[in-house]
């Protein structure tokens, strides 16, 4: 049986401790073994204490988002075979970055979520519904609107943007991707509000298309696509509202 | 935590013009520099190749060039332009870093302080050439 480094970035929950690497040699027990069974077998056979979230393991729920091999990723849907060859090799582990980390691989999720609110994530019934409207499967509107909508909130986007390292009230991109598939949902009657709190200086403009969030999505969201959705969106609101159109 | 959408119906929109300036601004410019490179560095090829002038770029022909006022028009734009653009993508950067609302707005007046003393200097080099 092959064996991997795994290497964990170790971080005590103490204020003020320094953080360190920890290497845990990991037998490969299966082809099909994911980083996240490679964690579980650290904690269950090396080290109790290593702590990190972990839930569905299908890759539904986003809570065992890291950073592995210096990439976002969730750790129960990525293949330590992916990673490593036949003679195994190291897998770096890290928590996921711009936010607080709470001990070893858990992060402190409150600022994503908080630019997530932001928004008004919830749908807001437009006036005239009071009832379930159904959207065409093969209409363009359900077809623009349903990838956006796939988001599981796991937070790798919003670690992978390099705005959001650089600006902590940048809105992010989940937030954005969120925001995008209300306003182009015809039932939702908040569309004017969302556009105006999503068009500020640390909202949609700083971003700079660096397709970071599109690639690391585990959904495979065209988050970049939703933030060039909303830019255009709000440019047409904009110009309606300096030419009277539509009111 | 932000308030709820219903709380700030009358937010107003910010930054949508510097955003939307910097593309019509870069748009322009890649169509303004096109035609200033082609006028000024090539306008004058078929010429030299056939041996009617000497060199590509003679000081006499960029004089009776911005004697015109489609060319003056041209070089003031690009001017204004290139100085629109160059400073705005600067004030973005900046912005990167996440300064106090005070000090970007200090950034920001400054900022636009530099274009209008540099658009002064520029202008000053163009009249030379007009007056």
């Amino acid at each position: 049986m092959d064996n991997i480094t795994l290497s964990v970035r170790r971080q005590p929950p103490e204020e003020g401790a320094e953080g360190y690497w920890q290497e845990f040699e990991v037998p490969i027990f299966a082809d099909t073994m994911s980083v996240l069974d490679a964690m579980v077998w650290v904690q269950r056979n090396a080290d109790p204490s290593l702590a990190f979230r972990r839930a569905c393991r299908v890759q539904m729920c986003g809570t065992c988002g890291v950073v592995i091999n210096g990439r976002e990723g969730l750790a129960c849907g990525t293949l330590v075979r992916s990673l490593v060859g036949d003679n195994g090799g190291v897998v770096r582990i890290q928590p996921l970055r711009h936010l607080p980390v709470v001990r070893d691989l858990v992060v402190d999720p409150g600022l994503f979520f908080e630019q997530l609110q932001s928004v008004d994530p919830n749908f807001i019934p437009g006036e005239g519904v009071d009832g379930p409207v159904v959207l065409s499967p093969d209409s363009k509107e359900r077809r623009t609107v349903s990838p956006h909508r796939e988001c599981i909130y796991c937070g790798l986007c919003y670690s992978a943007c390099s705005v959001v390292g650089l600006d902590s009230g940048f809105l992010g991109p989940a937030a954005l991707n969120r925001a995008f598939a209300l306003v182009s949902d015809s039932r939702d009657g908040s569309g004017k509000q969302r556009l105006q709190a999503v068009a500020s200086e640390e909202g949609l403009w700083r971003c700079h298309t660096i397709f970071e969030c599109t690639a690391v999505c585990p959904k495979g969201i065209p988050i970049t696509r939703a933030i060039q959705g909303l830019k255009r969106n709000v440019v047409v609101d904009k110009f309606k509202g300096l030419f009277r159109l539509g009111r | 935590m932000a308030a709820p959408l219903t709380d700030n119906e009358e937010r107003v929109v910010i930054g949508f013009w510097p955003w939307f300036y910097q593309r019509v601004s870069g748009v322009m410019l890649i169509f303004l520099v096109g035609v200033h490179i082609w006028m000024t560095h090539f306008s004058g090829l078929g010429d030299v190749i056939k041996g009617e002038q000497e060199e590509l770029v003679l000081f006499e022909i960029v004089k009776q060039r911005l004697a015109q006022g489609l060319f003056i028009f041209v070089d003031f734009s690009l001017l204004g332009l290139v100085l629109y653009h160059g400073l705005n993508g600067m004030r973005n950067i900046f912005l990167e870093w996440d300064p106090a609302a005070r000090r970007a707005k200090g950034m920001t007046i400054g900022l636009w302080a530099l274009g209008v003393v540099t658009f002064a200097y520029g202008s000053w080099a163009l009249l030379a050439f007009i007056l």
